[in-house]
């Protein structure tokens, strides 16, 4: 949860004294920042009748001038707020703020919804100065915050049932604690004034900032929570009122100005760009910042590398670039690099780990960053009625995964391969689809899913396959798309998936004692169960269909293709302590996602080349065959194939069921030694 | 054996001239005394007579690192709040003006020594960071120094 200041002076200036002016502001603001706050607002004050000229002309500060001043800003930055428990990766915000000083009800008039030079600015606050206006901006006005100056005498009297009405319409007090460090004459009018307005109010609706007119006077949010207290604040109430109320004050009035009747967000669309009508406007979604304050965002990663946060992403509202968060990140896992070179096969399992292994990093830091409850809702909302139940899972864990510029860094990225590659890439969310199905775990993070799909593109590339691309789209739980799969599936000889097959094929190894034989068994069935249909690929038929002997062709007809045992196997040397989870997790995911976590288990562990994979075929085989318990695990798999099909009453299921029924058989029958 | 009072750590830092009013690196070196004495005053004048009687109990400014600009300050359970807020109602040390600003708050001495130690070390390797060549083995030495007087501190 993050800390605001909202109401940093922002003084008219004359041109003479601009510079001092703006130092003096950016040395507010780096002190703000080195103190922990996370977001500011610059308070524009005026007086009587506004107009045209009061638009807002607030310039936001940039990297470049706060560096300039303080060089080692983000490592102190940084520092505190590991102190505060602030995340490090959350921006800093700035917004602007205008102060309306009302004399009389005609000036009040103009404090409308309906006022142009009202909407300029993010945050509306009025001052009353009398207690006609007082009472109207309590019931009636059209602003976000009740600013009063509690340094002198109230020029009216406050009424509970105007500060009753004023809260119960969603309107904030401010209180602004400067007065009380500034002078003591002042502490003294202050605090006798604000503390009834804490009385009654309880700390509900009531927001703490600063009015801070040097650097002086200014105070971390720990202590401003704690000097509130004098006024007769508890502390949870007093920490909110720096926090979470500020939170919700900003998101409430972006959303008015944003938003069209609360529901409709109306977006900026650059003139170059155009609607891309396959993308899924959940794409949208995932990537809201609803706080955010467009080029006011600034980055704690950006101000390390001293490069200005760069946001070319959205062609709508910019949202935040976490493209250089995940640069950022160490890249645990393997080394990917390796693998690619040899095999030429996909890399997206080990790149997907490394990726996922960075995300949760990411993702963890972000939950800290305190949920969004309003986005998260629309997200399910959103993305529910257009996915199937397992994109529904990702959904889920997409949006719990607050950093939603994760996903616009990593569309941007993917984008601009796209722009380099020339592919045609499917639409996100059957981007998403794809991805999840290499990320392993139930735990998808969409930026996972888009790095996978990067590396995905890559493969086709390389492999030179002529994949349609809608193809590619189908393979995972898309019912809907079941025709053309099977089209594709006959003219396609070659997949890139497949590859996905082949390296885990690998690992095949080492495993020929005929105790280990017994472990094959069942992993393979469990294996087996795993290979769920969903596997769009055409194996390059030797390797894995060799155990199942009967023509690998056949199934190739139908639908789906099944990973071979000989995948299974791999897992199988690998996951040998994990077999239970990931039954459970073949039984529990969806049939689409089981069998590439189990191709990403396996690659995980392994980093056998793929020309293995035709030696340790036969010796497979051999193992395999020589057993009868293979035949109870035969009829486990068929067992959750079956299940699984009638959870998802899929064609594509009831065709995998039965070409899983058939390649089995061969199993029974010991199969002569190629060797 | 079981403590009779109980007692509230606070480790804070000290910014120095925010504003840069004054000229020079180190306005003003800080120690135990006027640290002490600043808050002191700040107590008497925002609670009065009585209430700093009431807190000079069990105040104490504890330990005080002018290099890193790190404090620590205990006070009772009771008036802690209030010397908190005297503490952020300070305005100057002499001359210079500072702000002071709360990092960690805890009850025993023991989690009150680990933060500050846990606090002292990042904020050197920022004062590095910040002064960068000119680091002398002198400061480093007395750095060391300060952070062994954290590991024997007692209530």
């Amino acid at each position: 949860m993050g800390f605001f200041d909202l109401n940093i002076p922002h003084l008219d200036s004359s041109l003479s004294d601009k510079t001092a002016f703006k130092a003096r502001r950016t040395k507010l603001v780096i002190k703000a920042m080195e103190l922990g706050y996370t977001g500011i607002a610059y308070n524009r004050t005026i007086k009587g009748v506004m107009s045209d000229n009061d638009r807002c002309a607030i310039s936001l500060l940039t990297l470049s001038s706060l560096l300039k001043l303080a060089p080692s800003l983000s490592s102190s930055v940084g520092l505190h707020r590991d102190f505060l428990g602030v995340p490090r990766a959350s921006p800093f915000r700035q917004y602007t703020r205008l102060t309306v000083c009302v004399e009389s009800q005609s000036q009040a008039q103009a404090l409308n919804s309906g006022n142009p030079i009202l909407k300029t600015y993010d945050l509306v606050a009025v001052r009353a100065l009398n207690q006609t206006v007082f009472d109207q901006a309590c019931e009636k006005l059209e602003v976000d915050i009740i600013a009063i100056d509690f340094s002198e005498k109230l020029p009216f009297r406050l009424k509970l049932p105007m500060v009753k009405a004023a809260i119960a319409r969603g309107v904030y007090f401010e209180i602004t604690y400067s007065d009380l460090i500034s002078d003591v004459q002042t502490r003294r009018q202050m605090i006798s004034n604000a503390k009834l307005l804490v009385d009654w109010t309880q700390g509900k609706n009531l927001i703490l900032s600063s009015a801070a007119l040097s650097v002086n006077d200014i105070r971390g949010p720990n202590d401003v929570a704690n000097l509130s207290s004098l006024l007769g604040l508890s502390r949870e109430r007093a920490k909110a009122a720096i926090s979470k109320n500020c939170r919700t004050l900003v998101a409430k009035s972006l959303r008015k100005k944003q938003f069209f009747k609360e529901a409709i967000r109306v977006e900026v669309i650059s003139a170059g760009g155009q609607l891309d009508s396959t993308k899924s406007l959940s794409g949208d979604w995932l990537k809201w910042d609803p706080i955010s304050s467009g080029e006011g965002d600034l980055l704690l990663e950006d101000m390390a590398k001293s490069f200005s946060a760069s946001s070319e992403a959205s062609k709508t509202v910019k949202a935040i670039d976490f493209t250089s968060v995940i640069d950022s990140m160490p890249s645990l896992g393997f080394q990917v690099k390796a693998l690619i070179s040899q095999t030429e096969a996909v890399p997206q399992p080990p790149d997907v780990g490394k990726t996922l292994l960075a995300a949760t990093e990411v993702v963890e830091v972000s939950a800290a960053a305190g949920g969004q409850p309003e986005q998260l809702e629309r997200l399910d909302i959103v993305l529910r009625p257009d996915q199937t139940s397992f994109n529904g899972s990702l959904s889920h864990q997409s949006s719990g995964f607050v950093n939603t510029g994760n996903l616009n860094s990593a569309s941007d990225a993917k984008r601009a391969f796209t722009n380099s590659e020339e592919i045609r890439t499917p639409t996100t969310t059957s981007k998403v689809e794809e991805e999840t199905k290499s990320g392993s775990d139930v735990k998808l993070f969409c930026n996972v899913t888009e790095k996978y799909d990067l590396e995905l593109q890559k493969c086709v590339c390389s492999r030179e396959s002529h994949i349609v691309p809608e193809n590619e789209d189908v393979t995972f739980g898309a019912s809907t798309r079941d025709l053309e799969l099977a089209a594709s599936c006959d003219a396609v000889s070659k997949r890139d998936l497949p590859m996905l097959s082949e390296d885990v094929g690998l690992p095949v190894p080492m495993n020929e004692d005929s105790k280990s034989t017994n472990k094959f068994d069942v992993v393979l069935g469990f294996a087996t169960d795993g290979v769920s249909m969903e596997v769009d690929t055409q194996n390059q038929d030797d390797r894995s269909f060799a155990f199942s002997g009967a023509a690998p062709h056949e199934p190739f007809a139908e639908r789906e293709q099944f990973q071979e045992p000989g995948m299974d196997v791999a897992l199988l040397s690998d996951r040998l302590p994990t077999q239970e989870s990931y039954f459970d997790q073949m039984i529990i995911s969806d049939s689409s996602a089981a069998n590439h976590e189990s191709v990403v288990g396996a690659m995980d562990k392994q980093r056998h080349s793929e020309a293995d994979t035709e030696s340790h075929n036969p010796t497979l085989v051999q193992c395999i065959s020589g057993n009868t318990s293979c035949l109870c695990v035969v009829i486990l798999s068929i067992a959750t194939i079956f299940i699984l099909s009638l959870l998802h009453s899929d064609i594509v299921l009831h065709c995998c069921f039965i070409c899983f029924c058939c390649s089995p058989f061969p199993l029974l029958f010991p199969l002569p030694l190629p060797s | 054996m079981v403590v009779g009072f109980k007692n509230r750590y606070l480790v804070l830092e000290v910014f120095l001239d925010p504003n840069g009013d004054l000229k020079g690196d180190d306005p003003i070196i800080i120690t135990q005394f006027n640290v002490s004495k600043a808050v002191k005053d700040s107590i008497l004048l925002n609670f009065g007579e009585c209430g700093l009687a009431s807190s000079l109990r069990s105040f104490q400014v504890k330990y005080v690192n002018p290099i890193t600009k790190l404090c620590i300050v205990r006070a009772s359970r009771e008036e802690y709040q209030k010397v908190w807020s005297a503490i952020t109602m300070v305005r100057s040390i002499g001359n210079c003006p500072v702000i002071f600003n709360l990092l960690d708050l805890s009850g025993s001495i023991k989690a009150c020594k680990n933060a500050a130690l846990k606090c002292d070390e990042l904020k050197f390797e920022q004062y590095k960071l910040v002064v960068g060549a000119r680091l002398s083995a002198d400061i480093t030495q007395q750095m060391q120094n300060c952070l062994d007087k954290i590991k024997v501190l007692e209530h």
